[in-house]
């Protein structure tokens, strides 16, 4: 009887859905396709790539689109894929890509549109440097006001194997954020569970460990943060953070700080070090990294002002402190290293590179979170010479933000909102020794329709050299742990 | 011989059914209209082969598939009970035919009829989404076919194995917000998500009729409230229907709302113009929807991208929207660059309501985005009738005056709070009513008022008098 229900069902179902549509692909219109005469999704057109980057999946999105046909060259080599959507397998991508180091692919595109045969040809270049497999980020719909069925993937972007470190299923539906690696090291990294059974998930040579890190007077508990060399610190930032609206639709939120602090983390003597010269009440601190060294931190500084009345006032400097490696203290003299006034702008995000040559920052024209500002873009300080650059080559129209550097200091992702404007997107890009950039290529996904579909954002993407070997299974098991509770040093 | 009269339908079989399919299409077709449409709101069914891949992978793929594609159906007013009835129905006859190997007649009948009303029971619970009425048909469907084996010893180990199997299709069949075991319907909640659905529509004079019954509920005052604002005639509208103050007009959108009232709660900022809250009432609409995906606050995202001019972020919802069976052809006549003269004019009408100076807010206060609203475009109407009547809602005599002086608007309640805050400053008189437009007969009107007040329980005297009194007890 089943078998006579099924045989029945199954042809119905098959034959609505082809009628309805689902073979069909007439309607591919794009948002932040490629230059023409072939518009492309995504752009990987005279990108530059690492070798041991998945395959670029990419559709033709154009209407009218037919028979088209993509050749990539490579020495001696030819590999042709028929149909508009130009989608690889692994095995003959890594096969192809196989000793490309510093070689340059050319792609011969043809297609017939609207009843015109159109041709395209462009480079794709593959660096000798390679990029960090692993990346982590959250998956989140944009929006700041609640949370829902929030997680945080592990990504190899050698392939698209894709693993969940911690999701809500896990967690009793706690929301989570970022998790970011110490120095690029897969056993080395942070992520926190937030809500009354949660904690700062500490992975430290593999070992996990739950902590709570606030003590004393602090704001609240760490929000944003960087992990030390060394193991043994982490400095972190403690803010009152609001989202709010703005009243102009392009401009959507705004999210603010009312109050923020610096404090730094002993993981070894379970000690919060809260100096008074970085909670002052007068200024906001926010956004602290460490240099390459550990001998230094980095972080951004602005006056209090009323907010969000002044918000538009509001504009933080990027400033360095020392940072005894002893005793876990920021130093209390300052430096200025940007300093927002004299740009008529604001800084956040600070990140150095792993060599310690340059130190990358993200500008907006106020505020501290500026992820829907459109005019955000990052800026890259050369830490030998002290030049700042903004970095309007690779500027999208939409913002760009929280970057992350690749051990070798040869490439950073960041998240950028280009095209939609709603949803990050994680972005590569490729900087030499002299501080030269390529065009920035989006993740490359299995589906070259991914994106389209896709309802959450990339949040806070970022690069790890070997995989953090971390599960849902792990992060059960650290939502149920006691957490390790931190007091505050004398 | 004796399998297939086990198997067979008796007569008082077939009426069962027939009953049990009448009875729950008469249910969710006349008496629960709005449940069904709802859950249509809340579900996008694309037709794409990679969106299908990409949507329906891991356990219980096959079920959240089935599901998907018949709730799409529910946005036809006599679709959606048809298939919920034929579904409840088949997992009654199923039950039976299964029964009916071990069982007689009456015995079988029973035991189906339980099985249906438990499936009934937790069709109308109000989270409750088909995918998992599927996924309980499919089980029994296997235990059935499990029993279809002639030889004894292999049904058992048949069962096992084809349940095994449709675990990984069809999944749980429970789930604790949206599958669960027990379900009791809500009318008035039906009531409410019925004006919430024709809000969304847009369907003023259905909202309209709907409110006829008060159902004394903040978000029914709200689409009360929208709906005459939307005619015009809030001003002499609004002490109709019941109050419960300030937010009936204007609802925050916060972490500290429910779903539901967030997701209406952006319909009226949408209408009024105030996109960026419109937004994201609708995200957080979308992120409450069972599986984040609705088709309602998708196209509404769609349409405030457009209006707002974020072409990329509409053009990615309307690419979703132009793959569906029901907004397919909308979607595909929005396309920028492709909308036809009434869309481009519906589009810019929209877009002049827009504010035009920037405001950082919480949409915690209303006042200021009315007035920021107005500074944009003085003629928006609704715009207009929410200030006054928030002013009024909150007592607030001296805004109301500042406010009516500079976008007077129809109605009698504005015409009776210009002479309450002329008398209460002891400044009544024709001249000084005249100067705000309100004429002798009105004047005449607030003397019989203090005559007989309850005569006159719709004026705003009698609202302002009433509710002075209640607080002063």
């Amino acid at each position: 009887m089943m078998h006579d229900i099924l045989k029945r069902m199954l042809p119905a179902v098959a034959v609505c859905l082809a009628l309805l549509g689902c073979s069909g692909r007439d309607y591919v219109t794009v948002v932040d396709g490629s230059a023409g005469p072939l518009v492309i999704y995504p752009d990987y057109k005279d990108v530059t790539i690492p070798a041991n980057i998945a395959p670029l999946n990419f559709r033709y999105a154009m209407d009218g689109v037919r028979n088209a046909r993509t050749t990539f060259t490579l020495g001696g080599k030819s590999v042709t894929i028929r149909g508009t959507e130009v989608e690889w397998s692994l095995k003959k991508w890594k096969s192809f890509i196989s000793g490309a180091e510093g070689r340059t692919i050319t792609v011969d595109a043809e297609a017939v549109v609207d009843g015109l045969t159109l041709t395209d040809r462009w480079a794709v270049c593959v660096s000798a440097d390679a990029v960090d497999a692993y990346l982590t980020y959250r998956l989140i719909e944009p929006s700041y006001q609640m949370y829902s069925e929030v997680s945080i993937m592990e990504r190899c972007v050698e392939n698209f194997d894709e693993t969940v470190i911690c999701d809500y299923k896990h967690t009793d539906d706690a929301c989570m954020n970022c998790h970011f690696h110490g120095q690029q090291r897969g056993d080395y990294s942070l992520y926190y569970i937030r809500g009354p059974q949660g904690g700062s998930i500490l992975n430290r040579d593999g070992e996990l460990r739950k902590l709570t890190l606030k003590a004393g007077d602090m704001l609240s508990a760490t929000v944003y943060g960087e992990l030390h060399p060394s193991g043994r610190f982490g400095v972190f930032s403690t803010n009152i953070i609001i989202p709010s609206f703005h009243t102009l639709a392009g401009a959507r939120m705004e999210v603010y700080d009312t109050a923020s602090d610096l404090t730094v983390a002993d993981f070894d003597n379970n000690v919060m070090i809260n100096v008074p010269h970085v909670a002052r009440a007068d200024r906001f601190e926010t956004f602290p990294c460490f240099s390459a060294d550990g001998e230094s931190v980095y972080y951004c500084v602005a006056d209090t002002l009323p907010v969000p009345q002044d918000i538009k006032r509001l504009r933080y400097d990027l400033v360095r402190a020392d940072f005894d490696t002893a005793t876990g203290k920021i130093g209390e003299r300052v430096d200025t290293v940007w300093s927002g006034a004299a740009h008529g702008a604001s800084a956040c995000h600070p990140k150095a590179s792993p060599d310690g040559r340059w130190l990358m920052f993200t500008s907006a024209d106020y505020g501290t979170f500026p992820l829907f500002h459109t005019e955000c873009k990052l800026n890259l300080i050369d830490l030998q010479t002290g030049e700042v650059r903004a970095l309007d080559e690779i500027k999208g129209d939409k913002s760009d933000s929280y970057h992350s550097w690749s051990s070798n200091s040869r490439w950073f992702v960041f998240a950028s909102k280009r095209g939609d404007g709603q949803y990050g997107k994680p972005y590569f890009c490729h900087i030499d020794e002299d501080g030269s950039l390529t065009k920035p290529f989006v993740l490359p996904q299995k589906s070259s329709r991914f994106y389209g579909f896709n309802l959450k954002s990339f949040n806070v993407p970022d690069l790890g050299r070997t995989s953090t070997g971390m599960t849902v299974r792990d992060a059960r098991r650290m939502f149920k742990a006691e957490s390790e509770q931190f007091s505050e040093a004398e | 011989m004796k399998h297939s009269l086990a198997t067979r339908i008796s007569s008082s079989g077939r009426i069962a059914a027939a009953v049990a399919f009448l009875s729950a299409f008469g249910f969710f077709q006349f008496a629960y209209p709005y449940h069904l449409m709802r859950r249509e709101q809340q579900t996008l069914f694309v037709y794409d082969w990679d969106y299908i891949r990409q949507t329906y992978r891991g356990s219980g793929w096959l079920a959240r598939f089935v599901g998907d594609f018949l709730e799409q159906f529910f946005h036809l007013p006599v679709v959606g009970p048809l298939i919920v009835a034929l579904i409840l129905t088949a997992i009654g006859f199923v039950v039976y035919r299964i029964c009916r190997h071990f069982l007689k007649e009456w015995p079988s009948l029973t035991i189906a009829a339980a099985v249906f009303l438990w499936s009934f029971s937790r069709e109308s619970g109000n989270l409750f989404i088909t995918q998992y009425s599927v996924a309980a048909l499919g089980y029994l469907s296997l235990i059935l076919a499990a029993l279809q084996f002639r030889k004894a010893w292999l049904k058992p180990l048949a069962a096992v194995l084809l349940l095994a199997a449709g675990a990984w299709a069809l999944g749980s069949p429970y789930h604790k917000y949206y599958g669960q075991l027990w379900g009791v319907p809500k009318f008035a909640y039906d009531k409410v998500i019925g004006l919430d659905t024709e809000v969304s529509r847009e369907n003023w004079d259905k909202v309209l009729k709907l409110s006829q019954k008060d159902l004394y509920m903040v978000e029914a005052s709200n689409c009360y409230n929208l709906a005459h604002a939307m005619k015009g005639d809030l001003g002499d509208a609004l002490l109709n229907h019941s109050q419960s103050g300030p937010y009936d007009l204007l609802m925050q959108v916060s972490t500290s709302r429910a779903e539901f009232s967030n997701c209406l709660a952006g319909e009226a900022w949408f209408q009024l113009g105030e996109m960026t809250v419109a937004e994201q009432s609708a995200i957080i609409a979308l992120q409450g929807s069972p599986k984040h995906t609705g088709a309602r606050f998708i196209q509404r995202l769609a349409r405030i991208n457009l209006i707002s001019g974020e072409e990329g972020a509409a053009l990615k919802y309307l690419n979703l929207l132009s793959r569906t069976l029901f907004y397919g052809k909308w979607a595909r006549s929005m396309m920028p660059g492709r909308q036809d003269t009434a869309a481009l004019a519906q589009i810019e009408a929209a877009r002049s309501r827009m504010p035009r100076i920037d405001m950082v807010h919480h949409s915690d206060t209303p006042r200021v985005n009315l007035l920021g609203l107005l500074e944009g475009d003085p003629d928006n109407s609704p715009a207009r009738q929410f200030l006054l009547c928030y002013d009024l809602m909150r007592f607030d005599m001296d805004d109301f005056i500042e406010d009516y002086s500079r976008y007077p608007a129809k109605g009698h309640i504005f015409q009776e709070a210009v002479l309450l805050r002329l008398s209460q400053l002891e400044e009544l008189s024709p001249e000084n009513a005249a100067k705000y437009g309100v004429g002798t007969d009105m004047i005449n009107k607030l003397n019989r008022f203090f005559r007989n007040p309850a005569l006159y329980e719709d004026t705003y005297w009698y609202y302002f008098m009433d509710t002075l009194y209640e607080s002063e007890q």
